[in-house]
């Protein structure tokens, strides 16, 4: 996070230096999830808040995500719960550079991290066997301040709305899923990836985005064309 | 005007070919199938030595007046059984099981019948069994959300053993594998 923000400094102040060139950024957009809201309402198993930011140099965006989330299953036989945040970087090229209501299409690759605690409790007698003889008892296993990391390739759409606010979706091929820190239990939900039941999976958001401009953008035509 | 619908256009078909592709890659089933289960498997094995001088281990029948789990009030094996190989069952809420081999110290036969069916055995227990402490790593997983969890046991160690010889062989139960531990008489 603190080498994407330097990043977006270093390319805001050399924008500057460098007056109206094409690499200078036009705006900053900080936009956040609406899916939220939905699982609020709607689901008892998980919730999450997800933001994002995102800065145009010329046809490309840095993007960022910093999203939190909670996950939580309760059956009658075992309840695990997890608690972590996650952390997403990446360039995306912009297929809609010279639209003149910044409209954008575009398709990106993403580093991801997460960090999180997991927990689970389960009843011993759904695995003693009757003749076994071994006494009943509720175990609790648990993995604190776990790791794991994983790559995006995305695509998506942000389209405006009304003056400077936009609404758009990202859909994402999350892949190779790797997970350190574990040992007595394996988690079954990774921050920002879903499920962990393989290393690869599939995502979609929403974004609903403020654009924050720095100045006027020009766009350069190749008249050639 | 029309050149830009039709580069929306062609955006959204090239986002649709993406999500049905990796949607079917990427959508796995959870299945509720575990191979693991808690059964130790204990092979007991005897060394028997060739004409030509080599040894060879044979799997060897051996009757126990009981074996059983020290905090365990249930007998896995008694002595209406002649096995070569045992399932211990572990104990699944502690990392380490105690086994205890009782063997037969003495048996009496009933003489007094004729018939051969009906002569009476009675096996007499050696109060001192043998002792085999195992511990192993407990791995917990949610397999799905309706199949529930399962317990997976691994890094499989001896502790203590009173037998002569044991060999730990494979250091994961799995229902996939011949024997956990090698006993030998």
């Amino acid at each position: 996070m603190r080498y994407f923000f330097s990043t977006v400094i270093f390319f805001c102040i050399s924008g500057h230096s460098m007056g109206q060139s094409m690499y200078a950024p036009s705006a900053l957009r900080l936009g956040a999830d609406p899916g939220t809201l939905l699982y609020m309402v709607f689901s008892e198993k998980r919730g999450f808040f997800e933001t994002e930011a995102d800065i145009d140099i010329h046809r490309f965006f840095l993007v960022a995500n910093y999203g939190v989330s909670n996950y939580r299953l309760d059956q009658p036989t075992y309840q695990y719960e997890n608690n972590g945040s996650y952390f997403r970087f990446g360039v995306d090229f912009n297929f809609m550079y010279d639209d003149p209501n910044n409209n954008i299409a575009f398709m990106g690759l993403r580093y991801a991290t997460s960090t999180f605690n997991d927990q689970l409790d389960y009843d011993t007698e759904a695995f003693i066997e009757a003749d076994t003889g071994w006494p009943n008892t509720v175990e609790t296993m648990s993995n604190d301040r776990l790791h794991a990391r994983w790559f995006e390739m995305v695509a998506g759409l942000k389209i405006r709305v009304v003056k400077q606010l936009y609404f758009g979706f990202t859909v994402r091929y999350k892949l190779y899923l790797n997970v350190t820190g574990q040992e007595t239990l394996r988690p079954y939900y990774v921050p920002g990836f879903g499920k962990n039941i393989g290393s690869s999976a599939f995502g979609f958001n929403y974004y609903v985005s403020y654009r924050l401009p720095f100045r006027n953008k020009t766009i350069y035509i190749d008249e050639n064309k | 005007m029309l050149q830009k619908a039709r580069k929306y256009i062609r955006f959204f078909l090239w986002i649709a070919a993406i999500f049905t592709c990796n949607f079917f890659s990427s959508c796995k089933d959870e299945d509720c199938v575990s191979i693991l289960n808690n059964d130790l498997l204990v092979g007991l094995l005897q060394a028997d030595t060739l004409e030509n001088g080599n040894i060879i281990f044979e799997k060897l029948d051996t009757m126990f007046f009981e074996v059983k789990a020290a905090e365990s009030d249930s007998i896995f094996y008694s002595v209406d059984q002649t096995v070569s190989k045992l399932a211990l069952p572990v104990n699944p809420a502690k990392d380490m099981t105690i086994f205890e081999f009782y063997m037969i110290d003495s048996v009496s036969t009933d003489t007094i019948s004729t018939n051969p069916i009906n002569i009476q055995k009675t096996y007499y227990k050696n109060p001192v069994p043998h002792i085999l402490s195992v511990s192993y790593l407990r791995i917990t997983r949610v397999i799905s959300e309706d199949c529930g969890i399962e317990i997976g046991y691994a890094r499989i160690k001896v502790d203590e053993t009173t037998f002569d010889s044991v060999n730990v062989v494979n250091n994961r139960i799995s229902r996939l594998n011949d024997v956990n531990i090698e006993v030998f008489f």
